[in-house]
């Protein structure tokens, strides 16, 4: 019966060691790269409501990579990633608080790309043969006159950046594009108001 | 009473007798059934004892783990290992012969595929992200301890826990090497 015990034991014993993970903990099919001015906030002198407010990213498969000296093919880079994916925010100031508008099929008009609304929107870039770049399109409806505001920071390290990711298969490179957003503010945000 | 109190006492230095009594076999081969079961491993060693507790012999493992192999196509590891040669010494800690702890010191010579991602250029002279595999081999150094019990004086099992570093080539190969295992072994 000791002698039960004891192997059990040192059974649980080295099992747990066996557990113990040696490889160095990690990603490593992925690449990042900073270009800037891939999604841009498609800006109006004023706002009515009823008007819609766009976002646009137009990533071309030859990407000017800054400090090096020739350009990167991201398509190939991906094994031809069918699209990219980044996340952006638009949020209606209601009293003190910000709410995010409501982005649901009547109120959004999808030009090019996916759109997906949850806790955030979901914007993919697909890949077009034609033009030989990765294109989202879409505007969200301003319903209702009131202060309004975009942001990319939702899924980004950086309030200035939106994170644009490749929809690559499994055992692919991941390519992570970081990529700076005109027209924010020092926190993160383009503020408008719709009248 | 006393009768069985005695015979008691008779028999305990008996099996005492037996336990501190060195097993005149010298020669041991096992196999690591922990590996081949949880990682699809297999592990074999061979073990020479000496005298004044002392042993030495040489452990080889070779990996087939499809599990690994995911992991290591999928991202989440860059290298892979697939051999291993770890060459020993052993030193018993415990008095008796049939159950004992014992250290060890390990050298090993291992290695596998490795891969990184590197930027080349294609031919029409733009940039590109690829994966390169490759092979990587290296040479470190561990220790280990273990607990060993024999069966019938020939059949050995064997818990050993133990931790190293590879001391060569970490760039390309796991930084931490282990020797792990639950033998099955048989002394002659």
């Amino acid at each position: 019966m000791k002698t039960i015990k004891t192997i059990s034991i040192l059974i649980l014993f080295v099992v747990t060691f066996s557990s113990c993970n040696t490889n160095d903990d990690d990603f490593y099919n992925t690449v990042y790269i900073s270009v800037p001015n891939l999604v841009s906030i498609q800006t109006q002198s004023t706002y009515n409501t009823g008007d819609y407010l766009y976002i646009n990213s137009y990533i071309n498969r030859l990407l000017v990579e800054p400090n090096q000296t020739n350009l990167v093919d991201i398509r190939k880079s991906t094994n031809n990633a069918p699209s990219f994916t980044f996340s952006y925010l638009l949020e209606k100031k209601v009293g003190n608080d910000w709410v995010l508008v409501d982005a649901s099929t009547p109120n959004i008009n999808l030009n090019s790309g996916k759109f997906l609304t949850g806790g955030f929107y979901n914007a993919t870039a697909d890949f077009n043969v034609a033009n030989d770049r990765y294109e989202f399109l879409c505007g969200i409806k301003l319903a209702t006159s009131g202060q309004y505001r975009v942001s990319f920071g939702y899924n980004s390290s950086a309030t200035d950046q939106v994170e644009i990711q490749s929809d690559s298969k499994v055992g692919d490179i991941l390519l992570t594009i970081n990529s700076k957003v005109n027209g924010l503010d020092a926190d993160g945000y383009y503020i408008f108001t719709v009248n | 009473m006393k009768k069985i109190f005695f015979l008691f006492l008779l028999t305990s230095f008996y099996i005492n007798a037996q336990e501190t009594k060195p097993i005149q076999k010298y020669n041991e081969f096992r196999i690591d059934v922990l590996s081949a079961i949880a990682y699809g491993k297999i592990g074999l060693s061979y073990e020479r004892f000496l005298a004044h507790d002392f042993s030495v012999g040489v452990n080889a493992n070779f990996s087939n783990s499809s599990k690994i192999e995911d992991e290591f196509n999928d991202g989440f590891r860059n290298n892979l290992p697939k051999y291993e040669i770890n060459p020993y010494v052993r030193y018993a800690l415990s008095k008796s012969k049939s159950r004992y702890y014992f250290a060890e010191i390990f050298a090993s010579a291992n290695g596998g595929d490795f891969k990184e991602i590197i930027k080349t250029n294609d031919t029409n002279g733009n940039g590109y992200y690829t994966i390169e595999r490759s092979k990587y081999s290296d040479f470190g150094l561990g220790g280990s301890l273990g607990y060993k019990m024999y069966f019938k004086q020939s059949w050995a099992l064997e818990f050993l826990v133990g931790f190293g570093s590879n001391l060569t080539n970490r760039a390309k190969s796991p930084d931490v090497i282990s020797r792990v295992g639950i033998n099955l072994g048989y002394r002659f």
